[in-house]
């Protein structure tokens, strides 16, 4: 595997990171106001 | 509005289409016009990205959508992350590989002509039809609010944006968008400041937020799963990857925009932030609404937002409108009055607060009641104009709140907004229907200077096309929710045929090509028998091309197999 493909790799794993954080973030948000 | 209004309205629409044709001017060669050369940045194609998806509805609707069933509509946007993901890996290195001008390009190469043909058809149809609808619905809603002729609003919404695009084609889009984007955000960033500046004294973010969290306006995630259901995480995840997937990666509208790109970098570094800045943008204009709710839960809220809807009720049917507003005067007082208790009692940490806040819900659902029954009665006149009053809620108070020269800045971005999903859709039309059908066709290939000169003759046809839907869609009435639901009966079969193109090496352009035909058929069946929610669509729309080309495998066996 190449270096910028590696580099590709974990910017596509950082982005999935980022939606898993963003989803957590949305589920504690209408709990805490519900 | 205000004389200032409207300078602030003329001046900002004209200074955008002399920007769009200064900065698009000089074109000569149809390279520069359908792809800007190659030359733009990751910050360009993130903008026209954004852009070109985000219409004026989007700013219109989704307050409205807030304000009515919450904030819950921002779970369709949760599988765009992933799709953005997959297109850089499998999509891009292959468009750019072939620098192609449209999508489906790409299919000829890999199937044959009547594949490319087919799907670039099927592309024309809804897009063609949905570009008009796009002038429309805001046109309508402009031409209400502000008392405007409906035939000259269209022209306006979708006339002055063709001059730049005309002239400049895809660089005047990129640049006019980044233009139009700004100037879209930074107004309604402060329309959200001055919402909460306009909240009743000693009224604050927090109070307004637990006030709507109260009413069930804030429940960005619903768990509950439902093939009926629009929207929740199940149904966003699985099938807004899906749509995400046909949407960007297959409709040229989106793909003409990252394939103006320097180089595979700049064009995945604008898709990725895409998917990393789509889901807040849309969190934050979904919480206006769920705040507007709250403003209109502490003051006086209409009967209904849609006021030339309501005119036409309280014309045609006097005593059934004045038992109407007897009821709501009533309500609003009261609902207006246990809003102030709760956050007093709040404040206070009394024991009281949870009996109030049952109080408040119980009002709650009376004003719903109520509005539907004026809807209803609204629905029942013969009043041949939008009815509903989801997408007039922000206006209503951008109008009634806001001060002078904001409401004219406001108005503006409607039109901006509509002008970037339009042209970036007019552009893609011209250069699909250029090269996947008319140049196609053609035995001699005509020089870059006729090309340029084709470009340009489509992209007119294409915005004169889309006026004349927009101008018969008055008469359409129902026919339009059919045509807003055409991009998801068309977006599975598109995805599936690129899916097997990608994914499904031995399956051939004969093979494909009857079962894009059979899955379309599939789809439409599915459809009209209301078994799921749209979004689902796109799913199953995808699976049955790949099922149906493998199907077909073992009746018929490809001699060759090209890649």
């Amino acid at each position: 595997m190449n270096k910028p493909l590696k580099n590709w790799n974990t910017w596509y794993i950082l982005l999935a990171l980022a939606l898993v954080v963003q989803i957590a973030f949305y589920y504690l948000f209408t709990k805490f106001w519900a | 509005m205000s004389t200032i209004d409207w300078a602030v309205l003329i001046c900002t629409l004209v200074a955008v289409v002399v920007y769009g044709v200064f900065i698009g001017r000089g074109q000569k060669s149809n390279e520069s016009y359908l792809k800007a050369d190659n030359k733009m940045p990751w910050y360009i194609v993130l903008i026209g990205i954004m852009a070109t998806q985000a219409s004026a509805i989007t700013f219109l609707s989704a307050p409205g959508q807030a304000y009515t069933d919450g904030m819950r509509f921002v779970q369709y946007y949760f599988g765009l992350p992933l799709a953005m993901i997959v297109i850089c890996i499998t999509f891009i290195p292959i468009f750019q590989r072939l620098n192609v001008y449209t999508a489906y390009e790409y299919l000829e190469n890999r199937f044959d002509k009547k594949t490319r043909v087919l799907t670039s058809l099927l592309f024309l149809f809804s897009r063609g039809l949905s570009t008009g609808i796009s002038i429309y619905a805001p046109s309508i809603i402009l031409s209400s609010v502000l008392n405007w002729n409906i035939y000259l609003t269209n022209v306006l919404t979708g006339g002055l944006l063709l001059i730049y695009t005309y002239v400049g084609g895809a660089k005047a889009i990129a640049h006019t968008q980044k233009l139009q984007f700004l100037i879209i955000l930074g107004t309604m960033a402060f329309a959200g400041y001055l919402l909460i500046d306009n909240m009743p004294n000693g009224i604050g973010f927090k109070d307004a937020l637990y006030l709507a969290g109260k009413s069930g306006k804030l429940n960005v995630i619903t768990t509950e799963f439902d093939w009926k259901d629009k929207y929740n995480i199940w149904s966003g995840l699985i099938g807004g990857f899906f749509l995400a997937l046909s949407y960007f990666g297959t409709d040229q509208s989106q793909v003409g925009r990252y394939i103006t790109a320097k180089d595979n970098t700049n064009a995945k570094m604008g898709l990725l932030l895409n998917g990393l800045v789509k889901i807040p943008m849309q969190f934050a204009i979904l919480l206006i609404g769920a705040l507007l709710f709250a403003f209109f839960s502490l003051k006086p809220a209409p009967i209904y937002f849609n006021e030339r809807s309501y005119q036409h009720l309280k014309e045609t049917k006097p005593e059934q409108a004045a038992v109407f507003e007897k009821e709501h005067q009533d309500l609003q007082t009261k609902f207006n009055a246990e809003s102030k208790e709760i956050l007093q009692l709040k404040q206070n940490n009394s024991s009281q607060l949870e009996t109030k806040i049952q109080d408040f819900k119980n009002t709650q659902s009376q004003v719903k009641a109520l509005h539907g029954r004026v809807e209803e009665a609204i629905n029942q006149s013969n009043f041949n104009a939008e009815k509903t009053d989801t997408n007039y809620i922000f206006l209503y108070f951008v109008k009634n709140t806001l001060p002078v020269g904001m409401i004219g800045l406001l108005f503006a971005v409607i039109f901006l907004a509509s002008w970037g999903s339009i042209s970036a859709a007019l552009n893609s039309l011209a250069a699909c229907s250029l090269k996947d059908v008319h140049l196609i066709f053609k035995k001699e290939i005509p020089d870059d200077k006729t090309e340029l000169k084709y470009s340009r003759l489509h992209t007119l046809a294409w915005g004169i096309f889309s006026i004349g839907v927009a101008m018969f869609a008055t008469q359409m009435g129902s026919l339009i929710e059919a045509v807003n639901v055409l991009g998801s009966l068309f977006y599975g079969p598109i995805l599936g045929i690129f899916l097997v193109a990608f994914y499904f090496k031995k399956i051939n352009g004969a093979n494909v090509f009857i079962a894009a035909i059979l899955s379309e058929i599939a789809v439409i069946a599915v459809y009209q028998f209301d078994i799921v929610s749209f979004l689902w669509l796109n799913v199953i729309g995808a699976a049955a091309v790949i099922v149906f080309s493998a199907i077909g495998l073992v009746f018929y066996k490809p001699k060759a197999v090209t890649s």
